[in-house]
This record gives structure tokens, sequence and C-alpha cells, in this order.
């Protein structure tokens, strides 16, 4: 790490990254000591895995609209950099890529990787067409901390794939397509030193890419496959997938973030440190391939 | 199933946009179809292994998966490669 930083920023790195394990490591915990002999209906009798009944006790009402907020807000984001407009702090810039062939066989590649990687382990199924325990979304904020928008865009791809080839395809999967761009989204917005060689790139690493990107992520999905399910306000008549709202939010949504943390918080960093300097040498890094226009 | 027609159509929807944009010589028509023919391309793979009847192998939590742990395999050595060639291609011509 840099000598040049204050001290307080390698403080604040190494507290950030503990809450952050704490809270991974927690959740992990409570799923694996949980008594699978009972099965996950016994939730609904406060019965359920611990991490998850914290999430599901928030209420229905609570996940509808907290939850559709970020979902909105995701959602707004990802089309903003579909069309050239990105955020810089709290002000939009408009930004030009591009989309030549080293862009798309970036996209493409981390599509490949990821894809594959994730339905290597499709047989490890948590919840039988909705979820499995997934250790490739480790690749999420590398690709986006060292690729940018290529590389969080090929995670969403390859994401579409992974659910194919695993057998989970669904509507629920175009959810999926937007959450996991926002997985490498988020730490390429946020991680500014992808060198990861001071505290403050640890700090904003171990906040954004992997507390805040695997909530944003996990809520993501899971709203949307509460909105489209058979407890829908809305789609109730005509659900287009089969998950009860406590599945959604007792067992899907917790999971995802548990899997998502503890993935990205043991392996990601590391590897985006090793990675960077070859990244940089092949001009694929995404900081010397895009251009502000405003 | 409404599910299937959903995902068709998405992917349908992505091929048009792509296209529109691509007539009006917007850069990020290309990424948009590439969406659209990832899509396409994934789609058909998912119904060929419904008829092959790969799923139905896979019956609860922790099944073992030959078959897909194979074509991951697959996938991930031939993007590797792919990406790998088309960079250093573009490279070169620059």
């Amino acid at each position: 790490m840099t000598s040049k930083e204050p001290p307080s920023y390698k403080l604040v790195g190494v507290i950030v990254a503990i809450i952050v394990l704490a809270i991974a490591l927690y959740g992990t915990y409570s799923f694996l000591s949980w008594n699978w002999a009972t099965g996950p209906g016994d939730l609904l009798a406060g019965k359920g895995w611990t991490f998850g009944q914290w999430f599901y006790n928030l209420g229905l009402d609570f996940w509808l609209v907290v939850g559709g907020v970020i979902w909105l807000v995701g959602t707004i984001l990802f089309l903003m950099e579909l069309g050239g407009v990105t955020l810089e702090g709290l002000k939009l810039r408009r930004f030009s890529l591009r989309w030549d062939a080293v862009d798309i066989a970036t996209t493409a590649l981390c599509a490949a990787v990821y894809g594959g990687g994730l339905f290597a382990t499709g047989g490890l199924t948590i919840i039988p067409g909705f979820t499995w325990i997934r250790p490739a979304n480790a690749l999420t904020p590398i690709f986006g901390i060292l690729f940018g928008l290529p590389g969080a865009f090929g995670t969403a791809i390859g994401n579409f794939i992974a659910d194919a080839f695993a057998g989970f395809l669904s509507v629920g999967s175009i959810g999926g397509f937007v959450g996991n761009f926002l997985l490498a989204w988020v730490p390429y917005k946020f991680v500014k030193d992808a060198s990861m060689r001071s505290g403050k790139s640890w700090a904003q690493f171990y906040l954004w890419g992997v507390l805040i990107g695997s909530v944003w992520c996990a809520i993501y999905i899971g709203w949307w496959l509460y909105f489209i399910g058979p407890q829908s306000p809305v789609l109730a008549s005509f659900p287009l997938t089969g998950l009860p709202a406590f599945l959604v939010w007792g067992w899907f949504t917790p999971f995802v973030v548990i899997n998502n943390a503890i993935v990205t918080a043991f392996v990601s960093a590391p590897v985006t440190a090793a990675l960077f300097p070859y990244a940089k040498k092949w001009g694929l890094y995404w900081g010397d391939r895009i251009q502000y226009k405003s | 199933m409404p599910n299937d027609y959903g995902l068709i159509a998405f992917v349908v929807f992505l091929l048009i946009v792509g296209a529109i944009l691509y007539a009006m010589r917007k850069p990020v028509s290309r990424l948009i179809l590439v969406f659209g023919v990832g899509g396409v391309l994934t789609l058909i793979a998912y119904f060929v292994l419904i008829f092959a009847g790969v799923y139905d192998n896979v019956t609860g939590a922790f099944t073992p998966t030959p078959v897909l742990n194979a074509f991951a395999v697959i996938v991930i050595v031939v993007g590797l490669g792919a990406g790998y060639y088309a960079v250093q291609r573009a490279r070169v011509k620059k």
C-alpha cells in the first residue's frame, strides 16, 4: 500500500473490511448451521435461517417500496450507461466508448469466462430453478474494476448464459441480467484506484464492491422475482415465476447477498491487484479507453 | 410456457433495437446486437439441452452435473481463446 496517503485511510480500510467480513461470515455460518432437515417452509413459523429471517421480518410492504426504489435506480443507471451517460460523483457526464473489436471481444471474453464459471457449479442448487452456490461471482468486481462497462455488460450476458446452461432460465433471468451488471458496475464506478495499491482503494472495494454491490444485486433480483411472482401486488393473477414471497425475501435475497459477499471479500481484491498491470499493458483497462465529452 | 415466450420476446426486442441503432450508426448498437445474438444462441442451447434431457438429471440440491461441468470447461476455454485472439488481432491492426 502506498505510503503517501494518510494512515487514517488504512485504518478505515481495515475497519470496513472487518465489518463486511463479519456480516458475510455470520450469514454463511448461520446458513450452514441451519437445520436442513426441517425444510424452508418453517421460515413462516419463525424457525428459518436467522440471517434470512432478518430480511423477511422487515415485511413485504417494506420490500415492495424500498426494493422498488432500489430496482428503479438500478434500471435507470443500466439504461443511462447504455445511452452513454454515466455518474461521476453526483453529476451526470456524457461519455464515449467506441465499442470496437477490443470492447466487444472483452465483453464476450468476460461473458464466456463468467458464464462458464457459474454453470460449472450449476449442480450445487440452493433454490431449484432460481439460484445455486456460485463461487464465480468473485469475478464480477474484477471485470468491473479492470474492464469497466465491457466487463459489466459481459457479466450480465454471462449470467444469462449460466442460467440457460444450468437449467434456470426464466423471465427472472432478465432481473439477473441487470442485477449482475450492477454487481460489476458498482465497483467499476466507486473503486477509484484499480491497482489496489492504497488503503483507500481497499476500503472502497470492501464498502462498494463487496457490501453495497452484493446487497444491491440481491435486492434488485429479489424485487424482480417478487414483482413477477405469485404474491405480486400487480401480477398475482398471472405470475411469471413461481417463487413465493417468503422464499424470495427469506432465502433467495439473503443467500445471494452472502454468496456474493463471501467470495468477493476473499478472492477479488488480490486478483484485481495481480491482473491490473496486465490489463493496463494490453490496453484493456477501462480508464485508458473511455472518453468523457463534458 | 409464458416464461419461454417472455424470454423469446425479450431477445427479439433486443435484436430489433440493436438493428435500428445500427441503422442509425450508433456505436452502442454493436453491444446491443451482441446481447441479442448472444440471447438467441443461449436460447438455442437451452432448448437443445431441454430436449436432450440434460436437466432431467438435476433432481435436487448438490446433484453431480458432469455434463454441465464439461460444457463449462468448453465455454471457458473457447471464450478465453477467442477473446485473447480478438484482442491481440485488434491491437496488431492499430
